[in-house]
């Protein structure tokens, strides 16, 4: 899976889960720009977790660990290669 | 009367619950406030109680001092106003909230937040804690905090109506708030802030004192029996890390498990003070400055975080098997606090 395929499906997770966001930014601050918290956050990780079939430790669902969902995808990354 | 108006507030350092998420609201980066702030909310506690909405009995956690802080801190003057007070200076709620606000007065109290929540007339009631500091005439809304409105404590507006109908439907029954300070009846809070001179110093003895008594899990609620002696089923201090792991393997193994995170985010939100506490001590010069210690309490911190989010994670998977992980990060956070604070107690100590 290359880098735009990833994103587009990662984009789709995060309009499941947070069906509002339009226009879903790599780069935007999730938090100010979004409005993602602790709960919509690991919603999405869960999600993400069975669309890439990965896993995440629980020190990884801290809200803290991602600035953008572009550090959401490249954490999905890591665990893919 | 101004069109629109919000009174000064802060990010919250901690939320957790109501009282502490208003008063940090209001304090959070008062410097004269924190001297206080980091003298208190050292001891933690627990105990068993019955929720008022449920009937469930949940392990109700808090920081000490707990719902009375926003009574007891020196930075904030506190009044109680009855609703008959209320009605009487004028004439109805929506004017007060607005003329406390334009005197500079947040304004804090019990409300049906079913009404607030639902357009429709519900058959039930949920009273709960608003905080309100503005409004705006305009758009008939006021400014509020409170953690009903999205999954987390947030800052929000709720229009005059909704407030006026979830106002008048509590009776002296819902308002647990004027039952809990001993009072009955029926009203409102005005908090006002009252940080310009400074009225509490750093009470370093206070730090040791209340160290101690967390660390040995001593029974801290003999020191306020003059104003409440309730609650003899109540744990303290470091023995509530064995109390949440049995209550979090309770409510996840009842029939319809139960997913309240409460105990595990004030745990949480109990580390992240406790790390700005020692930050504080350090650079203010009551401890000698150690970037080891605090990036080991950041391990304390992040061990408490991934036990609150596994929990989030499990109420979303429903995935109980993986709930044997609370005791691993439970373990290691109690493990490597003890080691910290002991080593911060004995500093204090010798100086």
């Amino acid at each position: 899976m290359d880098k735009s395929q990833m994103t587009k499906k990662l984009e789709e997770v995060i309009s499941e889960v947070m069906p509002n966001i339009e226009n879903i930014n790599m780069t935007t601050a999730i938090v100010d720009g979004y409005g993602v918290n602790s709960v919509s956050l690991i919603s999405i990780i869960v999600a993400a977790e069975n669309k890439f079939d990965v896993e995440f430790t629980d020190y990884e669902l801290a809200l803290s660990e991602y600035d953008t969902f572009g550090d959401l995808l490249a954490t999905i990354e890591e665990k893919l290669a | 009367m101004a069109d629109k108006k919000k009174l000064p507030l802060a990010k919250p350092l901690i939320t957790s619950w109501q009282w502490h998420a208003t008063l940090f609201s209001i304090l959070s980066d008062d410097e004269n406030a924190k001297k206080w702030i980091y003298s208190n909310y050292i001891q933690l506690r627990c105990y068993d109680i019955e929720e008022r909405w449920t009937g469930d009995t949940i392990l109700l956690t808090d920081m000490m001092p707990g719902s009375s802080s926003l009574k007891q801190c020196p930075y904030l003057m506190f009044s109680m106003m009855t609703q008959a007070q209320i009605e009487s200076y004028c004439g109805n709620v929506i004017d007060f909230i607005i003329k406390t606000i334009d005197l500079g007065g947040y304004v804090y109290g019990v409300f049906d937040e079913a009404k607030i929540l639902c357009n429709a007339e519900v058959d039930y009631k949920f009273p709960h804690e608003l905080f309100i500091y503005g409004y705006n005439r305009d758009k008939e809304e006021f400014y509020v905090g409170d953690f009903t409105f999205t999954d987390k404590y947030s800052h929000n507006t709720v229009s005059f109506s909704d407030v006026e109908r979830g106002y008048d439907v509590i009776t002296e029954q819902d308002d647990h708030i004027f039952k809990d300070d001993y009072k009955g009846g029926r009203g409102l809070y005005v908090i006002m802030k009252n940080t310009d001179v400074p009225l509490y110093d750093l009470d370093i003895e206070l730090v040791k004192e209340n160290l101690k008594e967390y660390l040995n899990s001593i029974d801290s609620k003999n020191h306020f029996r003059m104003m409440r002696n309730r609650f003899n089923d109540t744990t303290f201090g470091i023995k509530v890390y064995d109390r949440a792991l049995a209550q979090i393997e309770k409510q996840l193994h009842k029939d319809e498990p139960d997913f309240d995170i409460r105990t595990l985010h004030i745990m949480y939100d109990h580390k992240v003070l406790m790390y700005e506490r020692i930050k504080y001590l350090m650079n203010n010069g009551f401890l000698k400055y150690n970037q080891q210690t605090l990036d080991e309490y950041v391990t304390v911190v992040n061990n408490m975080l991934a036990a609150r989010n596994l929990l989030l994670k499990i109420s979303i998977t429903g995935n109980i098997e993986v709930s044997t992980r609370f005791k691993t990060y439970l373990d290691a956070a109690k493990e490597k606090e003890i080691g910290i604070l002991f080593k911060v107690l004995a500093e204090l100590e010798e100086n």
